[in-house]
């Protein structure tokens, strides 16, 4: 499918006939919240919800690092992955922690990895975007302020999205 | 807890069932076996929403009649893009779902937030920074 993807955003502004469709059978809810969508840069009031937060910056942190050591890597994987990292890069900042510094390539070797090499990387990531997604799902469900919730819930959404797309060849990647 | 966003997942659900409908037709064998899943999948979520509303005192509400496509809908590419918009905007159903929930309500509208982001992705959506949120928080 070449025709470039408009953003979702785009989309919901040009959309007429489905997502009226949609607002339709949900009353007169152009307004369900879609309007005012509260960003959050989460209350951490809550101790407890102070404590998931610390929790999910760790694990993005952790995520971070694992994109720049691929990238670092892999170079012939950067443009897949950097797409990847940015967001993941986005989480940090929305749960408002600085972004991880990106380990310096060091003397670890630059020695390109083969086609099994760059699989296993990948494959290594998607399975760490998985464990991710399920931790941000059980902290959404136990975080106290709604707002932290829907972002917690968001970022293990976009997990399990960066999953797929590793799992698909890079080649089709879009 | 609010009703009006436990319905609107659920009209959201409707549609996408809709979707589904409309798009399995265009795809091949392979896909259509995928496609199915998500049928299934996305049955059982309307049912888990309708049994959310009725515990919430609601009459959940149906599905229409029928759906205007945004575009037509006449090949594998454009079911596939059908199906990545559809589910990314259920996944912002199910993100005002999951903030006005607690519990397992918010379990079954995070999970639902989740899948329906993953969906959008398997059917060639563009990976986002903050599904389930119609403007990002960042």
């Amino acid at each position: 499918m070449q025709p470039a993807r408009p953003t979702r955003r785009r989309v919901l502004v040009a959309a007429g006939g489905f997502v009226a469709g949609l607002a339709a059978c949900t009353t007169t809810s152009s307004t369900l919240g879609r309007s005012t969508p509260t960003p959050p840069a989460p209350d951490p009031s809550p101790d407890a919800d102070a404590g998931l937060t610390a929790r999910a910056v760790a694990d993005v942190r952790a995520l971070a690092a694992a994109y720049a050591r691929a990238l670092t890597a892999a170079p012939s994987l950067a443009t897949e992955l950097r797409a990847l990292a940015v967001e993941v890069d986005r989480h940090l900042t929305a749960l408002g922690a600085p972004f991880a510094t990106p380990p310096t390539a060091g003397s670890t070797a630059t020695r390109t990895p083969g086609g099994a090499g760059l699989a296993v990387l990948r494959r290594r990531l998607q399975v760490a975007e998985r464990a991710a997604a399920g931790r941000r799902l059980a902290d959404s469900v136990a975080a106290e302020d709604p707002r932290l919730a829907r972002l917690l819930a968001s970022i293990g959404g976009s997990n399990r999205m960066h999953a797929v797309v590793l799992t698909q060849p890079p080649a089709t990647h879009r | 807890m609010s009703i009006v966003a436990a319905q609107a997942a659920l009209a959201g659900e409707h549609a996408t069932l809709y979707a589904y409908g409309v798009a399995g037709a265009q795809l091949t064998d392979g896909e259509r076996e995928r496609a199915l899943q998500g049928l299934t999948a996305h049955r059982a979520a309307r049912d888990d929403l309708a049994g959310l509303v009725r515990a919430e005192g609601g009459e959940p509400v149906g599905p229409l009649p029928g759906y205007a496509l945004p575009f037509p809908v006449e090949d594998a590419a454009t079911a596939h893009r059908l199906l990545a918009r559809v589910e990314g905007r259920l996944a912002d159903l199910y993100g005002d779902l999951v903030a006005s929930e607690s519990g397992s309500s918010r379990r079954l509208a995070a999970t639902g937030l989740a899948a329906a982001a993953e969906q959008a992705a398997v059917w060639g959506g563009r990976s986002e920074a903050f599904p389930g949120f119609v403007e990002p928080p960042t």
